[in-house]
């Protein structure tokens, strides 16, 4: 199952408003301008999406996820490698926090930038589609290039995969955004397109 | 070059679909207005180059040099061209920086009511 | 408003009984019940708040992420969370009066979830947890386990860095001087006639000596990057990223003078005082070379040193099997 050039594109434009919203309320949190870009969206296999994840230099990283169900359910992660989340929350929290300190803030500070970042990119699918989600609480887990949530499981499953471009106070922070979709859902996703797509009259 | 009497309208966007959007939006309300695309800054300021456009509808975050930077460029040289920032970046920052540009700002998506402002801006 | 009842029990005594703060909001974002943690903790008496507008009650959440988070979960049925770390005193609520007086605000964690009223109208929960103690219970665990590090990776009598702390970072500069091309250096010093030292002087004396030799060598290398390490009972290992033979070799030297000069008498030894020989060895590791080669190299280079009658530096390059000899 794979996208279209029209397809991907309009789904990368919905999610970049999505992180254009996480970037504002990051940036209200912080006081500063917080950018938030996503250049652009891949579909890709469960193995695959690992691959590009394992293809990072450090193997330990801090993941957030929250599933979302609705027409369609999607497990959605944001992934970051451990020592560029500790720098996100050391950018968040303030210079004045050792680090030993900061990393006791880490987990609920992750947990809640992922909360900001994985709700924006949900409900911008959900405003443009005039859907609802249900969504659980996030969860927070560090995981090494072994026990990352995405190995887990054997059910064929496609995945979104987006790069996230950070940058707090000059400082550039890259990480990843995982959408799990089943294959129903994945083209369920697919007919939601579509169907926007046609009723602005561009398909 | 004659001047045109139907205006013309440059979106400038690296997505095709918020391109075809606006263009769509526009083509329906405003039938005579011509219209040209770019996909990112430098092919904007190339257009600009052979026909300064009555406005441009501007995307933010472009690969190459980013929409805020192109309209300064264009708008140094021609002061009477309408812009509009289109962009899905809403922070306030964002916005102080498209008034001290000169330029109206309009938050992405794309919507029928959000090419109704940039157009008002246009036509003000 | 009643809260009904499960299996004959009040859901609001239940609700009263909760030890987190709960505040239930209608989609006008008026509050239509809160339990009472929340009263007491607030210092609001119930018909204070119950029926009034959220940000009428609690001023300071008004334009904070608060208000986003209730407009997300009431507009967009999406739950969100509130860290301590972020945010942290968001609400004016209090552990006790005193604390109320001091402005001592408690530490806390919001959770807000989007909840249905009967008329299918957004509502929405807020879940309000005291985190004052964790928090403080984490900043002890983390001094704990700060002393905890301290004494698993040092040598308890020089203070220096422990076997199993060199064989650590050993490792991962190897593995770094692989991966960036780079120069690794490693030395090991070792005290000569040592143990006749021990015997003669007595074990207490030998370990003031282990010490005072700990501390000048320490206070020879670069504090980040180098690491200095008690390698076996009289031997010290020195790791050296990025350093060169002639470097490694000129430290080696200046190391070998510092402890003469520090002028330990040692009768057990021909020259009267305490002496030292240094193996030395550099490498830049290709990729399937292993650490043991690095460690048996500086080890010939000692036996060399020593051979050559102590109190010297001896290079050995793994590389071509050649010795230069210093001091």
């Amino acid at each position: 199952m794979s996208l279209n050039e029209l397809q991907r594109d309009a789904l990368g434009e919905i999610f970049n408003i999505g992180v254009g919203r996480a970037a504002a309320s990051l940036s209200q949190i912080v006081s500063d301008e917080v950018l938030l870009s996503a250049p652009e969206v891949m579909v890709v296999h469960r193995e695959q999406a690992a691959k590009v994840l394992l293809g990072a230099e450090l193997n330990q990283f801090s993941t957030v996820s929250q599933s979302f169900s609705g027409p369609f359910d999607a497990q959605a992660m944001l992934v970051f490698p451990e020592s560029n989340a500790l720098e996100i929350v050391r950018l968040m929290v303030g210079p004045h926090m050792s680090i030993e300190e900061l990393s006791e803030f880490e987990q609920e500070a992750m947990c809640e930038i992922g909360n900001i970042i994985l709700n924006a990119c949900m409900s911008s699918l959900a405003d443009i589609f005039h859907i609802r989600f249900e969504s659980t609480l996030p969860l927070h887990r560090f995981g090494d290039t072994y026990n990352l949530p995405i190995l887990d499981g054997d059910e064929e499953q496609m995945v979104l995969l987006l790069q996230v471009d950070m940058i707090i106070s000059q400082q550039r922070i890259q990480g990843h955004i995982l959408f799990l979709l089943s294959v129903p859902s994945m083209s369920a996703l697919l007919d939601h397109i579509d169907r926007y797509l046609s009723s602005q009259g561009l398909a | 070059m004659e001047k045109n009497t139907h205006p013309l309208l440059l979106i400038v966007d690296d997505s095709r679909m918020s391109r075809m959007l606006v263009r769509a939006i526009v083509a329906d309300s405003r039938p005579d207005w011509r219209i040209a695309e770019a996909c990112n800054g430098d092919e904007a300021l190339q257009i600009v180059a052979e026909e300064c456009p009555d406005y441009i509808s501007m995307d933010v975050n472009m690969p190459g040099i980013s929409g805020l930077e192109a309209a300064g460029r264009i708008r140094i040289r021609h002061p009477e061209a309408r812009i509009t920032l289109c962009t899905a970046n809403i922070q306030e920052s964002t916005r102080e920086a498209a008034a001290r540009a000169g330029v109206h700002f309009v938050a992405k998506p794309i919507t029928a009511q959000s090419v109704a402002d940039a157009i008002a801006f246009f036509e003000a | 408003m009643t809260a009904g009842e499960f299996d004959g029990i009040d859901l609001g005594c239940v609700i009263d009984s909760l030890q987190v703060g709960i505040i239930i909001l209608d989609s006008a974002q008026r509050i239509r019940h809160c339990n009472r943690w929340l009263t007491q903790r607030s210092g609001l008496s119930a018909s204070a708040i119950d029926g009034k507008p959220l940000y009428e009650v609690f001023p300071e959440a008004r334009g904070s992420r608060l208000e986003q988070a209730v407009l997300h979960a009431i507009d967009d049925r999406l739950p969100s969370l509130l860290s301590p770390a972020l945010h942290g005193t968001l609400l004016a609520l209090y552990q006790t009066p005193g604390d109320r007086r001091h402005d001592r605000r408690m530490q806390q964690m919001i959770h807000v979830v989007p909840l249905s009223d009967k008329a299918q109208q957004g509502a929405c929960l807020i879940q309000i947890s005291d985190m004052t103690a964790n928090i403080s219970r984490e900043r002890l665990l983390r001094q704990q386990t700060e002393t905890l590090r301290r004494t698993t990776t040092q040598d308890a009598l020089t203070g220096v860095a422990n076997r199993r702390k060199f064989d650590d970072v050993l490792a991962s500069e190897f593995h770094k001087a692989q991966r960036n091309q780079s120069q690794l250096a490693l030395m090991i010093i070792d005290l000569d006639a040592f143990s006749r030292y021990n015997t003669h002087y007595g074990r207490e004396r030998g370990d003031v000596c282990l010490s005072e030799i700990a501390a000048v060598l320490q206070d020879a290398v670069r504090p980040l990057g180098d690491l200095l390490a008690r390698y076996a009972g009289d031997e010290f290992a020195l790791i050296l990223p990025g350093i060169d033979e002639r470097e490694a070799c000129r430290l080696a030297e200046n190391l070998r003078l510092r402890v003469g000069t520090l002028g330990i008498s040692n009768a057990a030894s021909n020259t009267g005082y305490l002496t030292a020989s240094i193996g030395v060895t550099v490498m830049q590791p290709s990729a399937d070379a292993d650490t043991h080669t690095l460690l048996s190299s500086a080890d010939v280079a000692l036996y060399q040193a020593k051979h050559e009658g102590r109190n010297r530096v001896v290079y050995f390059s793994a590389e071509d099997g050649s010795f230069k000899s210093y001091g």
